[in-house]
């Protein structure tokens, strides 16, 4: 009888974990789905990747300090993404696929037609995973980050986005 | 042959498979006296036979045998379902790593660009987000003032 509840237990602990795992990477079955779909442009940095980016030195105005302290902290990215009339299409079907409810709500926002999805799994203070999901008439974007991603730091690069946008329209004015 | 009432009858419930080991014994005791008859004889010989089984102990060394034995057993069957779900976990997980070890960049400052951008992205969708909020707010706030 003994044995038998250990076997139980065992077989029972196995059976969890090969489901967890599975759970946890819905979104790799996702991207597989499309791997080899043209009409999706695909992006995968793997965490060694990340570890010779975040050796990169500092010089120069190649590299963002701001971008790279970041970065430093980063794993992995998976980006899909896709431009065309099926959107929504895809974007509904992403929702339906990936469990969304492993991952906490951080934003849900309609745009005009665009819907905005931002949802992070947390591993007590830390995010370990975010994950962007846009949805409009004509662009679908599928976007997961790991690691230990700081959102004030990601928040805050958005004046660093209105800087090149200043510096871009000055160079364009400059070639004017 | 002649027995008393109480022989017989125990003799034919013995016969008849239905003895506890109590009448066993009295039948034992029976025919343990002087007597010649075959009866007696087949039962002076279960007697020895029990003794000599209570004299020399092997039952609970072959029991021992096969306690041990089952528990080898059981360890065996537990190391191999582990080896084997281990091995089934490995596989699937081997096969997924395989799968998208393939890094799209092999220039670092490609995957670097590549990350400034996804990063830019999420900020921007933060920080539009977050004044999309704050313009609700704004209009829903007239409406409050009212409720005040």
């Amino acid at each position: 009888m003994k044995h038998a509840i250990k076997f139980f237990m065992i077989a029972a602990v196995t059976a969890f974990s090969t489901l967890s795992y599975s759970q946890s990477d819905a979104i790799q079955k996702y991207f597989d789905k499309y791997m080899n779909d043209e009409r999706f442009d695909m992006v995968f940095i793997s965490p060694k990747m990340f570890e010779v980016v975040s050796k990169i030195e500092l010089e120069g105005d190649n590299v963002d300090p701001e971008i790279m302290e970041i970065i430093k902290e980063l794993k992995g990215l998976r980006v899909l993404s896709y431009d065309g009339p099926e959107a929504m299409t895809y974007y509904n079907e992403a929702k339906e696929k990936i469990n969304l409810n492993e991952y906490e709500e951080l934003v849900v926002a309609r745009d005009g037609d665009e819907n905005v999805h931002i949802r992070v799994k947390e591993s007590g203070d830390i995010v370990s995973e975010l994950l962007l999901l846009v949805g409009g008439k004509d662009e679908f974007a599928l976007l997961s980050f790991v690691g230990n991603v700081d959102l004030k730091k990601v928040g805050k690069l958005g004046k660093l986005l209105d800087i090149e946008h200043v510096d871009q329209l000055e160079k364009i004015d400059k070639k004017n | 042959m002649d027995f008393p009432k109480s022989t017989q009858e125990l003799l034919e419930k013995y016969w008849a498979a239905e003895t506890t080991p109590e009448e066993e014994a009295q039948l034992r005791a029976a025919f343990q006296k002087e007597d010649k008859s075959a009866y007696a004889a087949y039962f002076q010989f279960l007697h020895a036979e029990s003794a000599q089984e209570m004299a020399a102990p092997v039952a609970p060394i072959r029991q021992t045998r096969v306690v041990v034995l089952r528990r080898a057993m059981s360890i065996a069957a537990t190391v191999l379902v582990l080896v084997v779900a281990g091995f089934m976990i490995q596989r699937t997980m081997m096969k997924d790593v395989n799968h998208i070890s393939a890094d799209s960049y092999k220039d670092p400052m490609e995957a670097y660009e590549e990350a400034k951008q996804a990063l830019l992205l999420v900020s921007e969708k933060l920080n539009s987000s977050r004044e999309l909020a704050g313009e609700q707010l704004a209009k829903t706030q007239p409406y409050i003032e009212i409720i005040k």
